[in-house]
């Protein structure tokens, strides 16, 4: 529920929204809202307290608890209201498709494309990723960048023609664009028949090799492998992978030792993460425990986060 | 022998000799930052080091808080020291880091645009150096020729071009940082913090003041060089007319890389050094940077924006000029002996109202305050007034700074608040954040730091060279009584007059 979007949007999860849209927030905060959140009100069984500033969030001086909240797994508290800065509607909202042969050509030109500095968000979606989704179509047979853009006119027509540029010599094909611009992948869109396996914040320079080796391993199970980077950045992106039908024990034991090797962390609430948190950064989890204890004096909201079962 | 004396000599012998000093001198010149205290002010704190350390590495600094630590010696760190608010500054002396001595470059990732720095650089030089290998560091603190990298993020860092990059916050990827243990840890998991992952400790020591550990090394990011960098100036009859365009600029579909504003008096200041400096009620610099189509496009709209609301598009010379002059807009300090800055984020639409109310508050404190400041973010301005000071005549220098504490009384009725906490607005925090967020952020810094040794008895409470705390009536008192004897004196002259004086002035 939107109760003030002048000008700062501050989203109200209160008990009773929230119990319904668990998977949309949980959705949300793993496709990357988090870098964006100024202020978290959170309730936490011993204590309310606030991540920002309530006033109206800037940043600035003082202890600022939003991301180490938001990377709790929201073992720290339940949130039940967000503050995000929001942008005017621009003139033009364009989604651009650009379809590569290979997954490794659509990163090279996505990150390219992000330095130029004219794209919103860059994005990257595998052949098939849109049958995963329950009213989705695919975009066409090959990997596909997507690539969102706003301004007016005169930059967008300067954006596509460097985009287009950049897609042409990574052997990219410049394909539909439109005004419907792509969302955060909703898990309620997601179809009954497709498994989400984890999503993973990745370097963005190993993110063909995770691709590769993840879907090998979803070969050797007979399993089709999808997957959607949502935020292709220079630096880091998130790796949602897809699998159709449900994985084995065995195929899901084999991507856990993978993610484990490869020091990835899922975001949000998942079982993996204290083993990965308790092997690679013991005095930081110590020092979370701490705030944990302080909120949470009987551990009872998500202890297995905090390596405590 | 004192237990200070022992420390002292515990660490003269673990540190490489030219790395250590407790020459008087050098003491001298670290009990103080941007805003000089009066020599009486020792009465409450003991600003003076008993030693200084120039660290170069990471295992230094935790060595040095270690041999602390067991002799419990207060431990400051500190950068550039170009903030005004005592976060630099010891209160309890013991030992003080002088973080600019580690100012190495460690690397910069082509691929990742991340670039790892020592806490000691200065921003200028580091965007020299990117600028030679086609990248630049588009958020700095306005003091970038002089502030230190981790100087500006312990503070939170809101300064240029934060309005299209964002604040430090959202762009630093990891911190390395001594505990006040002495152990040694990264923020961020995989070293990323764009997108935090497994209890990311990146945005809690952002903004920390140095009171949770000492930052050892910095992950940034930056940016390709862009194409074209365009700064333009366009000056107004008033501030009214400023702040209203600044309130149309947030509302507009374009984001330029930075907006600031400067009032009349700032001139004013500047004519009375000798200086050529124009006759205007206000002034705003709207930069662009991009893609050259881009910024063509954005220019012709925030030209004819500005155009409509009364502003004159000054030549490009000027907006050269000004663009210049961004880092050094206290050369008015010479004024005077110094300059105290108060910092508030103030939201746009109040800015016009928090400005008439400080200068309502100005004249009743007979001083003459310059108002400077730029936007943050689409509903945020960051509101900087300094005046000039004389610690010279030190009653009326040390009655003066209840003007810094005023004015976030203003900002604060009006929902802003001070950018940050350091020592003397420590006591701010009550009015920044609830009383059960207050406890928690106490409980972390005794969590993290139990005996309070790393910049402790600031940010999150103000407390003596003794330990006394002092708390928010007392210090309000405190801050009411030198509001009442700033007004017994006349209103603030200067050594050499300001021609046509001041709005409602005797000058």
């Amino acid at each position: 529920m939107i109760i003030d979007i002048e000008p700062i949007a501050c989203i109200d999860f209160t008990m009773g929204d929230w119990a319904h849209e668990p998977l949309r927030l949980l959705s949300a905060i793993n496709s990357g809202i988090d870098g964006i959140l100024r202020n978290v009100k959170v309730i936490s069984p011993d204590r309310m307290f606030q991540t920002g500033y309530d006033n109206f969030p800037a940043n600035g001086g003082g202890y600022d608890l939003t991301k180490m909240y938001m990377s709790s797994g929201l073992s720290l508290g339940i949130p039940y209201e967000f503050a995000m800065p929001l942008r005017p509607i621009p003139d033009i909202l364009l989604k651009k498709v650009y379809s590569f042969k290979k997954p490794e050509d659509a990163i090279r030109a996505g990150i390219s494309m992000h330095k130029t500095g004219y794209p919103r968000i860059v994005k990257l979606r595998s052949a098939g990723f849109e049958s995963m989704l329950s009213s989705g179509n695919a975009l066409s047979n090959e990997d596909n960048l997507v690539v969102k853009l706003e301004g007016n006119q005169s930059i967008i027509d300067a954006a596509e023609k460097s985009l287009d540029e950049i897609a042409k010599k990574s052997g990219g094909v410049a394909k539909d664009k439109s005004s419907d611009v792509p969302k955060f992948i909703d898990p309620t869109s997601i179809s009954p028949s497709s498994w989400l396996i984890g999503i993973c914040a990745c370097d963005s320079l190993e993110l063909s090799t995770i691709i590769n080796d993840l879907s090998k391993i979803a070969r050797q199970a007979n399993k089709q492998f999808q997957y959607c980077v949502s935020d292709l950045d220079p630096n880091a992106s998130i790796l949602v992978p897809m699998l159709q039908g449900p994985p084995s024990e065995e195929t899901l034991g084999k991507i856990g030792s993978y993610l484990v090797d490869r020091r990835l962390p899922l975001r949000g609430n998942s079982s993996w993460n204290p083993v990965l948190g308790d092997s690679r950064a013991p005095v930081r989890i110590e020092l979370v425990r701490g705030i944990k204890r302080y909120l949470d004096s009987q551990m009872i909201l998500n202890p297995h986060t905090m390596g405590v079962y | 022998m004192v237990q200070s004396e022992i420390a002292k000599r515990s660490l003269m012998s673990a540190v490489t000799p030219e790395r250590i000093s407790d020459e008087k001198i050098e003491r001298l010149v670290t009990s103080h930052d941007l805003a000089p205290m009066p020599k009486v002010a020792a009465l409450a704190l003991k600003m003076m080091p008993d030693v200084v350390i120039h660290p170069k590495e990471a295992e230094e600094v935790s060595e040095v808080v270690r041999i602390a630590n067991g002799w419990n010696m207060p431990v400051t760190p500190r950068g550039g020291a170009s903030w005004g608010f005592g976060g630099a500054v010891p209160n309890k002396g013991g030992a003080l880091l002088d973080m600019t001595s580690m100012d190495r470059i460690i690397g910069l990732d082509v691929e990742r645009g991340i670039v790892r720095v020592q806490p000691g650089v200065v921003w200028l030089r580091l965007d020299e150096w990117l600028n030679r290998r086609g990248y630049f560091v588009p958020y700095y603190p306005s003091s970038a020729p002089g502030a230190t990298i981790g100087g500006w993020i312990s503070t939170g860092g809101v300064g240029v071009g934060g309005y299209k990059y964002g604040a430090a916050r959202d762009n630093v990827r990891n911190l390395q940082i001594v505990l006040p243990s002495g152990q040694i840890i990264n923020t961020a998991h995989n070293l990323d913090s764009k997108h935090p992952s497994q209890f990311d400790l990146t945005s809690l020591f952002v903004g920390s003041e140095g009171s949770l550990g000492i930052v050892t090394s910095i992950d940034l990011q930056v940016y390709p060089k862009p194409d074209v960098f365009f700064p333009t100036t366009y000056s107004f009859p008033n501030m009214d007319h400023v702040y209203a365009a600044m309130s149309k600029i947030s509302e507009s579909r374009l984001r330029p890389y930075h907006v600031a504003f400067v009032d009349g008096n700032y001139f004013r200041f500047l004519r009375a050094m000798g200086r050529e400096a124009p006759e205007v009620g206000g002034i705003l610099n709207i930069i662009f940077e991009g893609p050259k189509e881009k910024v063509e496009e954005e220019l012709k709209f925030f030209d004819q924006l500005m155009t409509s609301i009364g502003g004159k598009r000054e030549s490009d010379e000027i907006a050269q000029h000004e663009w210049k002059e961004r880092s050094y807009e206290l050369r008015s300090k010479k004024l005077g002996t110094g300059a105290v800055i108060g910092e508030a984020l103030v939201s746009v639409d109040k800015a016009g109202i928090v400005a008439n109310e400080t200068i309502k508050l100005v004249r009743k404190m007979k001083m003459n305050v310059s108002v400077m400041g730029y936007l943050i973010d689409r509903n945020t301005v960051a509101f900087l007034p300094f005046y000039l000071t004389d610690e010279r005549r030190w009653i009326k220098a040390i009655s003066s700074l209840s003007f810094v504490k005023k004015f976030l009384d203003v900002a604060n009725k009006h929902g802003g608040r001070g950018v940050g906490l350091g020592l003397f607005m420590a006591n701010n925090i009550y009015k920044m954040r609830d009383r059960n967020t207050v406890e928690l952020l106490r409980y972390i810094k005794e969590s993290i730091d139990p005996e309070g040794r790393i910049n402790g008895g600031k940010t999150v409470m103000f407390q003596t060279r003794y330990g006394i705390r002092v708390g928010p009536r007392l210090f309000r008192f405190g801050m009411n009584a030198l509001a009442f004897i700033k007004r017994l004196y006349p209103r603030d002259k200067y050594d050499r007059p300001v021609p046509g004086g001041f709005p409602g002035g005797e000058h």
